[in-house]
């Protein structure tokens, strides 16, 4: 468990301040009348709030938000503050045990966005009732951006002092990798939002008969997608089984190689294809095991063994994303172009296949692999890796590499505690 | 069916395609062109959105955007949502022929008529003076909307039996099990759609429509999960055959003679998606044994034979732990015992041995016969069937063995 420092204490106390705050000042604006669909939103969060099924490609509707915009789109911002901020808090408590000073922050950010929103909706005249066939669409839309933008400004604060990142780049790549899923929620809040005025505000229970469908697929999915990673990490397992002296070899190219993806700030997609590019990379050393076997390799052999990366490719090739195969294919084409199969040169090396190349030197040299006959110290590497700068490597991926040894990273790997990095681990196969 | 009743069959779909198709462009005047065109766009998203069902059979969001329009502006407006999304979307992104496309929208096109005349029928004719009016609506929207789905199935089973040998009534039953809860739901959007537009106009009622799509968008996630994992499982198995050069994709040949087989026998198609998994995953166990015990030519000796007769164990170990592979454990395990007793691991007998494990069993040694090996060369597909036939009863189950003489020309 981190310590929490005195700064984030305070930062959390001021947030929460700011919230009660807010709420005690414009206490006399909150509509007390409409107690019970304050009620009825504020148990919808809760709930909402406290089942968490997380789609890894952050492509799904969350439920928590479409009802953030709902309440947005219905309330009046102090109003939104209190029901959206009391939910968040109770439901954050459910859902992750209660944390005094985690949920009451996570309810009073999401209060003062959800305020925020609510406020700018007013401002652009939206309102669901639709007054002469006009809905002022504009409004709809602008509102959840800015409860975005401010919730992760809020959230940036926090992750940015809590892990030492610059602020302003760990807000925007909040705001960037948050938008398009956000966005998506905006339709079904807007029909909840109508029918909520217009006919009644009990219709939006229907959208509680919607979730266990959603859920229901969401949760198959992420089963399927961990079945899905096991099998890879089968894979891995395997390789190594046959390939005695490389043992960890792939996982630890794997941590390397993300490690430089994320330096380079690569986006979230590419960096999940690179690490099952290198993960996969050495597949194609099944059944070359008595070649290693052998003293002394004959050009034939050699040839044999260079052929791992025609035949990775061919196996990787079932994959969906069919960079990974050219990946694998490309992970000994040096950037000068003297590496094989082909002898490719310089951009024309695809980029994965790049990063996975340096990668897999590195952690060679580290750990002593083939063909290499003992490990290297850390400098000596990094003048190794300097030295083919542009030749056998690419300049760019050198540098940021270097730059990774510089904080220390290198061989850590998955620095970021992100949840969008799944390392598939999720126990090692029996294999004999 | 013959060659020639199946092209009769295919002209008079396409043909229905065409007239129907003509019908809703004709039906096209000022006073809908802007709903026709939200709707085209909506059910273009929604033809997007394609749910594949359990094992197989697939379905869309489409129809129910058509019969939206069918019963806020007529049936022309069913038609031009209903088909003109399969050659706008579904044409370009399957990359199949347009004919093939065709023949696929005339199917879909009888099913809209027959929705439309019992919609007409029940709103008019009948008109269910015992209900009130709200309801005779909904029941009448429900009944077409259910009667498109219904007229679907008998096709889509006959496409299923003449491209993938399932049995027509396995092809039914499956087909209405596997979709039963799903028509209930989209049955309910599509009134809910067609409410909305009625009462807050059709602007609300195209976001409500983004908003189905997306709401079912898990769904579509999950079916192509799916498949990825089937062919991660097929990677899977490539890399066990690179085990031993000589029988590149053993494991997927394997695979598909099993799965025909067992279509062969009527069974399920669960039971069938569980022996395509047993199938590519039979020789996992292989992948921890040295290759050049695998590859040896010559006589194994006894600690070798002991290594390679370990792997259908191991290969169940392997797989026994992993969410629904597991449910192929137990056929994996025992897919090299014979029929009188005498394989292994366990010396099961008859109808000891789960079926699973006879089907693939019988397949495994189909493509064990015909394939090259460096010393010798692989029979012919008839020779191989006849010693499979001579050990009927000894090594295989005569009743899979008979399966697969009556399949063997779809090997």
């Amino acid at each position: 468990m981190h310590t929490i420092t005195l700064w984030v204490r305070v930062f959390v106390l001021i947030v929460v301040a700011l919230a009660t705050l807010t709420t005690v000042i414009f206490a006399d604006q909150i509509s007390w009348s409409n107690w019970q669909q304050m009620i009825l939103l504020f148990c919808m969060i809760v709930m909402a709030s406290s089942v968490r099924i997380s789609d890894p490609r952050g492509w799904t509707v969350t439920p928590s938000t479409v009802l953030f915009y709902l309440v947005m789109f219905v309330l009046n911002p102090p109003t939104a503050l209190l029901v959206a901020g009391t939910g968040r808090t109770i439901g954050y408590a459910i859902s992750k045990g209660w944390v005094p000073w985690r949920a009451l922050f996570n309810g009073a950010q999401i209060g003062l966005s959800v305020a925020a929103g609510a406020l700018t909706f007013g401002m652009l005249g939206g309102d669901p009732r639709g007054i002469a066939g006009s809905y002022a669409y504009a409004a709809f839309l602008v509102a959840p951006i800015v409860h975005q933008v401010a919730n992760n400004f809020f959230v940036a604060l926090w992750v940015s002092s809590r892990r030492e990142t610059p602020f302003l780049i760990t807000w925007f790549d909040g705001v960037r990798d948050q938008l398009w899923p956000n966005l998506l929620s905006i339709p079904t809040a807007f029909v909840l939002a109508i029918l909520y005025v217009r006919l009644h505000y009990v219709a939006i229970l229907m959208y509680l008969g919607l979730l266990p469908l959603q859920w229901l697929a969401l949760r198959l999915y992420v089963k399927r997608r961990q079945l899905y990673a096991q099998i890879v990490d089968g894979l891995v397992v395997a390789t190594d089984v046959n390939f005695p002296m490389g043992r960890g070899h792939a996982r630890r190219v794997a941590d390397i190689a993300v490690t430089i993806a994320r330096e380079m700030r690569l986006s979230e997609a590419t960096i999940e294809s690179i690490q099952f590019a290198a993960l996969l990379h050495d597949v194609g050393m099944i059944g070359k095991d008595d070649l290693l076997d052998r003293p002394v390799l004959t050009p034939e052999d050699a040839e044999g063994l260079r052929d791992h990366v025609r035949v990775g490719a061919e196996v990787a090739r079932e994959l969906p994303r069919r960079e990974i195969a050219e990946w694998i294919l490309r992970h000994h084409e040096r950037y000068d172009g003297t590496g094989y199969p082909d002898g490719v040169a310089g951009e024309a090396i695809p980029l994965g296949a790049r990063v996975i190349a340096l990668a897999e030197v590195v952690d060679s040299m580290a750990s002593g692999n083939f063909p290499y006959a003992s490990a290297f110290p850390v400098a000596s590497i990094e003048a190794y890796v300097a030295a083919e700068r542009g030749r056998a490597f690419d300049p760019e991926v050198v540098d940021a590499f270097l730059r990774t040894v510089k904080q220390g990273s290198a061989a850590a790997g998955g620095v970021r505690e992100q949840e969008l990095s799944q390392t598939p681990r999720l126990g090692e196969l029996p294999v004999r | 069916m013959t060659p020639a009743g199946i092209r009769v069959f295919r002209s008079g779909l396409i043909l229905a395609a065409g007239i129907s198709l003509g019908f809703g462009l004709s039906g096209l005047s000022e006073s809908n062109l802007s709903l026709a065109f939200m709707l085209l766009v909506i059910a273009s998203f929604g033809e997007w959105l394609e749910v594949r069902l359990g094992p197989l059979g697939a379905f869309t969001l489409r129809p129910v955007i058509a019969f939206v329009g069918l019963w806020s502006a007529g049936p022309a407006l069913l038609m031009l949502a209903g088909l003109v999304p399969v050659l706008l979307v579904r044409l370009p992104s399957k990359r199949s022929s347009l004919p093939d496309e065709l023949t696929r929208a005339g199917g879909d096109a009888l099913g809209f008529w027959l929705g439309y005349l019992i919609y007409h029928y029940v709103t008019g004719g009948l008109g269910l003076v015992w209900l009130p009016v709200g309801m005779s609506a909904a029941v009448a929207r429900v009944a077409s909307f259910l009667a498109f789905w219904i007229a679907q199935i008998p096709l889509q089973a006959i496409g299923l039996s003449l491209t993938e040998g399932i049995r027509y009534r396995t092809g039914v039953v499956h087909l209405i099990w596997y979709a039963r809860w799903h028509v209930l739901a989209l049955s309910l959007a599509a009134i809910g759609l067609s409410y909305v537009g009625a009462n807050f106009g059709y602007i609300v009622m195209g976001i409500a429509g983004v908003a189905l799509i997306e709401t079912y968008y898990p769904w579509k996630l999950l079916g192509e999960q799916t498949g990825v994992l089937l062919t991660s499982l097929q990677m899977m198995a490539q890399a066990v055959d690179l085990k031993d050069r000589y029988t590149s994709n053993h494991s997927q040949k394997v695979s598909r003679y099993a799965v025909r087989i067992a279509r062969a026998m009527g069974l399920p198609e669960d039971e069938v998606e569980r022996i395509r998994v047993g199938g590519l995953m039979h020789d996992i166990g292989k992948i921890g044994i040295r290759g050049r015990i695998i590859r040896k030519p010559g006589k194994l000796t006894p600690e070798e034979r002991d290594a390679m007769m370990q792997h259908s164990s191991v290969s169940a170990e392997i797989i026994e732990h992993l969410d629904i592979l597991g449910e192929s454990a137990e056929m994996v395990r025992h897919h090299h015992e014979n029929w009188d007793g005498s394989g292994y691991p366990s010396g099961l007998k008859g109808e000891e041995i789960p079926l699973g494990s006879r089907v693939i069993f019988v397949g495994d040694a189909f493509d064990a016969l015909v394939t090259d090996r460096p010393y010798r060369k692989g029979a012919s597909r008839a020779e191989a069937l006849a010693v499979i036939r001579k050990n009927a009863g000894t090594q295989f189950d005569p009743t899979v063995v008979d399966a697969m003489e009556r399949i063997s020309s779809l090997l």
